[in-house]
């Protein structure tokens, strides 16, 4: 993980395990240098609030020390620099009420993490995809490559 | 019958009018003529008479003459024979009675004549003819006197032929003086010579003739100085017509004389020959016979012509009288009609134009009119319209406020007449207004009793003032009905009296007897309240006590009457309750605005201090405008009760906290499992994700590193790590299902069936599949339950059948006792029924998990879900011959609690 360059994606992810396999999954398609990795929901608010971070995707995990995802999340669509920003919920909590929380904070995307390998590594390779190549930026700047 | 001038047609009356004169004319004519003709008659007749006698006596006459002249012609043989006699005379010295006259005339005269010599004395003093002798002349004294006359002068003198009476020989007599006049010498020729000549003059042809001539002359007859007839000598004359013909013949004068036995009219006329030449008067007298009966006969001849004449002319007078009235009053009559039928209501009846131009004028006149008269006649129609339907709703709108209603004017005697009337008193007492009047108006049929209450209207009408009273009165069928009667009167302004009045009433029978009723039940209420044995309050709205039965009373310690118009706070109701409400202003408030306090309960005060409770039943007492005008509060004493529910709620408290504790407890207990299962799967899915992930980047990415044995394993690590996520998956579902709320719709399986056989087609592929769904009645159910139900079972069918050729799934339902039973099968592997027990257990498989993948969750799932449904679920199989699952929903009242022993449950 380097910390140089503009990062198009913001991974907000507490554990190593899941982090090592999707940046393993983000190699094969080459976009693994461009992901800024946070490890807790204060260390996201700082990124994007202090340091002004304006990744292309927020990938955000629910289940976090320190702020939880919800509240991340909330913040994030409450500022008006920031809340432009798609932000994708990553989570394996597959709980009615925090699909719904997350939508009803307007959250772009929410996807539910499988536990088969495979499965897992086709959504990551399609979020990267979708929000990366796909999606055009609120900015209007052309998508990726 | 009588038929009035008014009556007539105008054709008829011309009629009349015509005929009338026609008649006049007629029977003026006819009898002018009538007249006329017998005034002719009879002057003919007259006429006749006078020619006839005037006839007769010419011819008479004639024929004197003409025997005068015949008898004449003998005057010569007679004055030679006298100068004869004369000689003789002289011979015989003038001495008569020395002639001899037979001699003489035998000799002389050849008895051709007879002699006679009359002396002075006028008799026949010698005569041949001895019947004649001593005859006296006297007795004729127009003869004698002729004879006196020529006696005393010379000549001769014929007289004429004669008969001679009672013999009737004819003779010519002559005379001649003696020279010295003492004799007259007379020569009778006897006249058997002469006389058939002379015969051949007679009267008697000339009678009849006269009679012939003269239709009136019956009979004629001639008679001679001798009253013998002429013409019959044998007819000897009764002694009254002798005496007739003497008077003629001596008074010289004929005279009428009236046969009675006939009343035929008999003239007898003198009819004077006398001649001064001759001596004898050969005068006759005719009797002259008149018939009437001719006149008569012509008369009614004449009548009969005229009469028929009359008629006649009054038939043809009568029959052009019809017709020119007829043609004269044409068009009158045509004018008459029209005008007529417009009369009698076709206003539109066109006059028909008339030839004549008074008519025609008339008629445009007339047709003119009418149309001025048709628009007058549709003003007045509609004004009469407007009238009668303003009348009508007059009417209407006083036949709905009263039974009744008339006008009567007093009149000058006290009789009342009624000029107007609507309604109608037979509702009330059976009489029309008609009836009534016959009988003598309300006075007649008013009770007795109430005589004196009736009579009261009149005074106060009398005297201009309205009354208004209520009486009973008898119906005609004797019933009883009482009667709300009002009179106005009418006054005249001008004369200051009473002319009439306005009377109305209707029938309050009804409401009498509902009077009576409603006392006779109050006073029912009254003693029932008085003697119930609750307490009876009623309060105003300001809360003063307006009634309090005499239970209350006692109840309370009060003297009766002590709390009437007493403040209830204060004397039954304290102010300040024992535990502290302000029960005074509480009670003073329900007073004000009682709705909406149907029961209460509170503390009260006996006058002796003591605090009974009270339970109250109230009800509001409305005004007319729905204002509340007090409450009418019914009270029991519920002190031990309230005791007893003091404690109770003590009780009930205790519980309810106890219950509260519990179920939050419980609650707690719950969040705390759902938060440790939401943790636990989560928490227990990372590292499996772990575990799987790097496994498959060992596989896919190390394979130089890796022998094929170090491949097989990892291959089962992978395996198993994901096996495990399934079981947690199933684990928390199967939680889950215990936990979670139901939400229960309509839902319709079939639905649900279709996208679990969409969400199963991957299952499907590659093999031959034959689902049949049959029709799935609609259920109460959670929607979202409902499928993993369908999604287990026919994800297990699919699982089961997976080693057949062709797979066979059913799914349907099938109504049992009026509910549902919902069916999957199929024709899989099947098991030993034996063992269905323990299939919805959870983690009991009967298959070999190398076989048959699963968990052993699945069907616990479903059996909870169709438990919670308040529903049964049985299963029915045989090893190879397939499974089939039968489910109900909804049998048992829903979210059936776990069951405990005696049920497959897990």
């Amino acid at each position: 993980m380097e910390l140089n360059g503009e990062k198009d994606i913001l991974l907000v992810e507490d554990n190593p395990h899941d982090v090592e396999l999707i940046l393993h999954v983000f190699e094969w398609s080459n976009i693994h240098g461009r992901v800024r990795v946070v490890w807790d929901g204060q260390e996201a608010l700082d990124a994007l609030f202090e340091e002004k971070m304006r990744p292309r995707v927020i990938l955000l995990d629910l289940k976090l020390p320190k702020v939880g995802g919800l509240e991340v999340l909330r913040q994030i669509k409450e500022d008006t620099s920031l809340r432009e920003i798609p932000v994708v919920v990553f989570s394996s909590s597959a709980e009615e009420r925090d699909i719904a929380l997350s939508y009803g904070l307007g959250v772009n995307s929410y996807i539910v993490k499988p536990v088969e390998f495979d499965r897992f590594a086709d959504v990551i390779r399609e979020i990267g995809c979708y929000w990366q190549l796909i999606n055009r930026p609120p900015d209007g700047g052309p998508a990726a490559e | 019958m009588p038929l009035s001038l008014r009556s007539r047609p105008f054709s008829l009356t011309l009629f009349v009018f015509i005929v009338a004169l026609i008649v006049l004319v007629v029977v003026g004519i006819t009898l002018v003529d009538y007249s006329i003709a017998e005034s002719n008659l009879r002057s003919h007749q007259r006429l006749l008479e006078e020619q006839t006698e005037i006839d007769l006596n010419n011819s008479i006459m004639l024929i004197d003459e003409g025997l005068k002249l015949f008898d004449d012609t003998m005057n010569g043989e007679m004055e030679q024979g006298l100068e004869q006699f004369v000689n003789e005379y002289e011979r015989a010295g003038y001495d008569a009675s020395a002639m001899n006259l037979t001699r003489i005339k035998r000799d002389v005269f050849r008895d051709a004549m007879d002699l006679y010599v009359i002396n002075a004395s006028n008799m026949v003093e010698f005569t041949t003819y001895q019947h004649d002798q001593d005859l006296d002349f006297n007795n004729e004294p127009d003869f004698a006197d002729y004879l006196d006359t020529i006696r005393n002068t010379s000549g001769f003198y014929p007289d004429r032929v004669v008969r001679e009476p009672g013999s009737n020989i004819l003779r010519k007599y002559a005379y001649a003086p003696t020279p010295d006049h003492r004799y007259i010498l007379e020569l009778g020729l006897i006249g058997d010579k002469f006389k058939p000549a002379r015969q051949r003059l007679t009267y008697t042809e000339t009678i009849k003739d006269i009679k012939s001539l003269n239709p009136y002359l019956q009979d004629a007859r001639l008679f001679t100085q001798f009253k013998k007839q002429v013409g019959n000598s044998s007819f000897k004359p009764d002694a009254e017509l002798k005496a007739r013909l003497n008077q003629v013949i001596q008074s010289k004068t004929g005279f009428d004389w009236i046969d009675p036995a006939t009343g035929n009219k008999v003239r007898y006329k003198y009819i004077n020959l006398k001649d001064e030449d001759y001596g004898s008067d050969l005068s006759m007298v005719a009797e002259l016979t008149y018939s009437s009966s001719p006149l008569t006969q012509a008369l009614s001849d004449l009548v009969w012509f005229h009469t028929l004449a009359a008629f006649a002319a009054l038939m043809v007078g009568l029959v052009t009288a019809g017709i020119v009235s007829g043609r004269l009053t044409g068009p009158i009559r045509s004018l008459v009609g029209d005008v007529d039928a417009i009369a009698q209501g076709d206003l539109d009846h066109p006059i028909s134009p008339s030839p004549s131009q008074e008519f025609t004028v008339l008629g445009t006149s007339i047709t003119t009119m009418i149309e001025r008269l048709k628009g007058t006649i549709q003003q007045l129609q509609l004004h009469e319209l407007n009238l009668s339907e303003s009348e009508d709703r007059y009417r209407r709108t006083l036949d709905l406020v009263s039974d009744y209603a008339y006008c009567k004017v007093l009149e000058t005697d006290g009789t009342r007449t009624s000029i107007w009337s609507a309604g109608a008193p037979e509702r009330v007492c059976q009489y029309t207004f008609a009836e009534l009047d016959e009988l003598g108006g309300w006075e007649a049929i008013t009770h007795p009793d109430d005589r004196a209450v009736l009579q009261r209207h009149m005074e106060a009408v009398l005297v201009n003032k309205p009354y208004e009273s209520e009486f009973r009165v008898i119906a005609s069928n004797g019933e009883v009905r009482w009667v709300s009667h009002r009179t106005m009167p009418i006054m005249d302004p001008l004369a200051g009296t009473v002319t009439g009045y306005y009377a109305a009433g209707l029938d309050v029978t009804e409401r009498k007897q509902n009077e009576v009723a409603l006392r006779e039940s109050e006073e029912k209420y009254r003693q029932l309240v008085e003697d119930a044995g609750s307490i009876i309050l009623r309060l105003g709205p300001d809360g003063t006590i307006r009634y309090v039965n005499e239970f209350a009373e006692r109840f309370f310690g009060y003297e009766p009457g002590e709390l009437l118009g007493r403040d209830v706070v204060g004397t039954i109701v304290p102010e300040v309750d024992s535990e502290g409400s302000r029960l005074g202003e509480i009670v003073h408030g329900i007073c004000r605005a009682p709705a909406g306090y149907a029961a209460f309960q509170n503390e009260t005060l006996r006058k002796d201090g003591r605090r009974p409770y009270i339970t109250w039943t109230n009800r509001v007492i409305a005004g007319e405008d729905g204002s509340p005008q007090g409450i009418l509060c019914v009270g029991n004493d519920i002190t031990r009760l309230k005791e007893a529910e003091d404690e109770n709620r003590q009780l009930y408290a205790e519980l309810e906290e106890r219950v509260k504790q519990r179920t939050e407890d419980l609650a707690a207990a719950n969040r705390e499992l759902e938060s440790f299962t939401y943790t636990v799967s989560h928490d227990l899915r990372s590292p499996l994700r772990a575990i799987d992930g790097y496994t498959y980047i060992l596989l896919h990415e190390h394979q130089p590193d890796l022998t094929g044995s170090a491949m097989r394993y990892l291959d089962q690590i992978s395996q198993n790590a994901r096996r495990m996520a399934r079981l947690i998956d199933d684990l928390l579902n199967f939680s889950r299902t215990g936990r979670q709320a139901l939400t229960i719709r309509e839902v319709e399986p079939a639905v649900i069936v279709a996208e679990v056989l969409d969400d199963l087609a991957s299952e499907r592929q590659g093999r031959d599949v034959r689902i049949t769904v049959g029709s799935l009645a609609p259920c109460r159910a959670d929607p979202a339950l409902l499928k993993q139900v369908f999604a287990n079972l026919i994800g297990n069918a699919l699982k089961f059948t997976r080693n057949r050729e062709i797979t066979e799934i059913e799914i349907g339902s099938v109504e049992e006792h009026g509910r549902p039973v919902y069916s999957v099968r199929d024709n899989g592997v099947g098991f030993d029924q034996k063992y269905a027990n323990t299939l919805f257990q959870v983690f009991h498989r009967l298959h070999d998990a190398r076989e048959y993948e699963g968990t052993g969750v699945g069907l616990a799932i479903v059996h909870r879900i169709v438990e919670r449904h308040g529903g049964r679920i049985r299963v029915q199989s045989e090893p190879d011959r397939g499974t089939t699952f039968f489910f109900t929903l909804n049998e048992r009242n829903g979210d059936g609690a776990e069951r405990g022993e005696g049920h497959p449950a897990g």
